[in-house]
């Protein structure tokens, strides 16, 4: 049986800072597997004595590897190249059928789970919730601003490509508050409970659900979920919130 | 060199291939595992726990990952036996290695009700009992806190499980060795698991919210509680005549020879499988190369050797 973990190490870091003001660091870790926007690695650093993964989303394949984003508060934000990692995966299923670009609505703090798709080319608009800022590193005529998440109905208006938002906690309730039970079909959300294994065995990422026995799996079958099928009444406190 | 481990039980001598084991809560059904790694090659395999039906997830966040271990808090996010038995049960390797399953119960009824069931499965090994039980009968306090209770606990149990192996676990909490240890045994339990979890909480100081549990938090468990769960097992053994299943924040083959040399027959493995899947593999792995560099023969050899200084 082929290893499951792959032992690996970081052949770039850089530092990125287009996302509010806040810095993140992008890893080049090595590679030979292909990945689809929305998926993920699991990686667990050698930083400390007792290692948890995270997971880490792809944003780009390339001739050596993949290339994942890590946040401030994530364990990979402080390996440095060279350092060793172990990986598993990409886990997680793409929420895009490569057909229609979909239009990607998100907030500052959690724009990072939509980057993929952006660095990837794989959307038709991109609509940030908040005050409009400098971005660095993409074409600004590309973003639309809307400063409520009430907004965001409107401006999707008859649109009937995909969506995939990402959101803080109470401004993912209020978004799926803001479309109709219609649109919700088409969307989808990205859901930020906690994957600690990433391949069902944990079983701490479910959601709830009245017709499901046992829940929803999210770190399988998202981490990117229907928006029509999440009770944010039932499983909000799960979500969890990015500063 | 031998790494298989022999429990004597009431049902006659359980032989495991070696002393490693899952710990239930943290390796799903098994069945997640099978792309991941070869579950033949484990000593036993207890999977997450069970009760009579379906239950759902836990609203709360679920885990928190600390430094040295995690708090977790599922609530009764279990499947019922039925789905377990006939669609994941048939595909674990049960025939060469041991199926335990862990039991949760709402109260003494349901408990007996669900071995009884339990006991007319032929695939299974046995049962593990949660002496966290009752679940989710907040009018009922734990069965372990009141010795009486506990020892009628174990009869009944015991009265219904047929020719099923019955293994105890202890509760999440501290927990008086000696009185739960005894009662186990002296009414028909067949080995007693050392160690669950301790309580534990943690507070994230940026949104001022407790980081995970309804309450504030859940089980501890992991590599920072090895030295209370090392005791756990040493205490266990010292009472127990049955034999002890150690467990507690193992994240190598040193942790677990060090269970075995405090007198467990095997050890159960949880939050490592978070670490990487395919722990215990490697695990088993790694105990061979140890015990070959040094110069162990059989785990029955150095079982319960370690001496107070």
């Amino acid at each position: 049986m082929k290893d499951f973990v792959t032992r690996s190490r970081i052949l770039r870091c850089m530092d990125i800072q287009f996302f509010g003001g806040k810095t993140y660091r992008e890893f080049e870790i090595a590679s030979d597997e292909n990945f689809e926007a929305g998926q993920y690695l699991m990686i667990r650093t050698g930083n400390r004595e007792v290692n948890w993964p995270s997971p880490y989303f792809i944003h780009k394949k390339t001739a050596g590897g993949l290339v994942v984003l890590a946040r401030e508060d994530q364990e990979l934000y402080k390996s440095g190249l060279n350092d060793c990692v172990e990986y598993w995966g990409p886990r997680g299923t793409t929420p895009v059928d490569g057909k229609e670009s979909p239009i990607l609505v998100t907030e500052q703090g959690a724009r990072f789970a939509v980057y993929p798709f952006i660095c990837g080319n794989a959307y038709n608009r991109l609509i940030i919730v908040g005050h409009k800022r400098e971005d660095i590193g993409q074409n600004s005529e590309m973003v639309e601003y809307c400063e409520e998440i009430g907004e965001i109905s409107g401006l999707i208006g008859k649109d009937e490509s995909p969506v995939i938002g990402a959101f803080n906690p109470a401004a993912a309730k209020a978004f799926a508050k803001a479309l109709s039970e219609e649109r919700k079909k088409n969307t989808y959300i990205f859901v930020s409970n906690k994957k600690a294994c990433g391949i069902d065995g944990c079983k701490g990422c479910y959601l709830h659900n009245d017709d499901t026995s046992f829940g929803i799996n999210v770190c399988c079958k998202g981490p990117f979920m229907p928006l029509g099928i999440i009770d944010f009444e039932v499983d909000g406190r799960c979500f969890e919130t990015f500063l | 060199m031998n790494l298989k481990v022999t429990l004597p039980t009431t049902q006659g001598d359980l032989v495991l291939k070696n002393p490693i084991m899952s710990a239930a809560g943290t390796f799903g059904y098994g069945i997640e595992y099978e792309k991941v790694m070869n579950l033949d090659c484990l000593g036993a395999i207890v999977p997450n726990s069970m009760a009579l039906t379906d239950g759902q997830p836990s609203t709360a966040r679920r885990f928190y990952q600390s430094d040295y271990g995690f708090i977790s808090s599922f609530g009764a996010n279990n499947i019922s036996y039925k789905t377990f038995i006939h669609e994941i049960l048939p595909r674990l390797p049960y025939e060469t290695t041991p199926v335990f399953i862990d039991i949760k119960a709402y109260d003494l009824e349901e408990l007996t009700e669900f071995v009884s069931i339990l006991s007319e499965v032929k695939e299974l090994a046995g049962m593990e009992i949660n002496l966290n039980c009752p679940y989710g009968n907040y009018a009922v306090p734990s069965y372990w806190k009141n010795g009486a209770q506990l020892e009628e606990m174990v009869r009944k149990v015991k009265a219904v499980a047929g020719k099923k192996i019955l293994w105890f676990k202890a509760p999440t909490a501290e927990y008086p060795v000696q009185q739960i240890v005894d009662a186990v045994q002296d009414n028909g339990g067949d080995a007693f698991v050392s160690f669950n979890a301790i309580g534990g909480y943690s507070v994230d100081i940026e949104t001022r919210k407790f980081r995970c549990g309804s309450g504030g938090g859940g089980g501890y468990s992991g590599p920072g509680i090895k030295p209370y769960a090392l005791m756990c097992a040493h205490n266990s053994c010292k009472t127990a005549k049955i034999p002890v299943i150690g467990g507690g924040g193992i994240v190598c083959a040193r942790d677990v020879l060090e269970y075995i040399m405090a007198g467990a027959h095997a050890v159960q493995i949880g939050s490592a499988n978070l670490m990487r899947p395919d722990f215990m593999e490697r695990l088993i792995e790694e105990l061979q190369e140890l015990m070959d560099k040094m110069h162990i023969e059989s785990l029955d050899e150095i079982r319960g050797c370690a001496e107070y200084i």
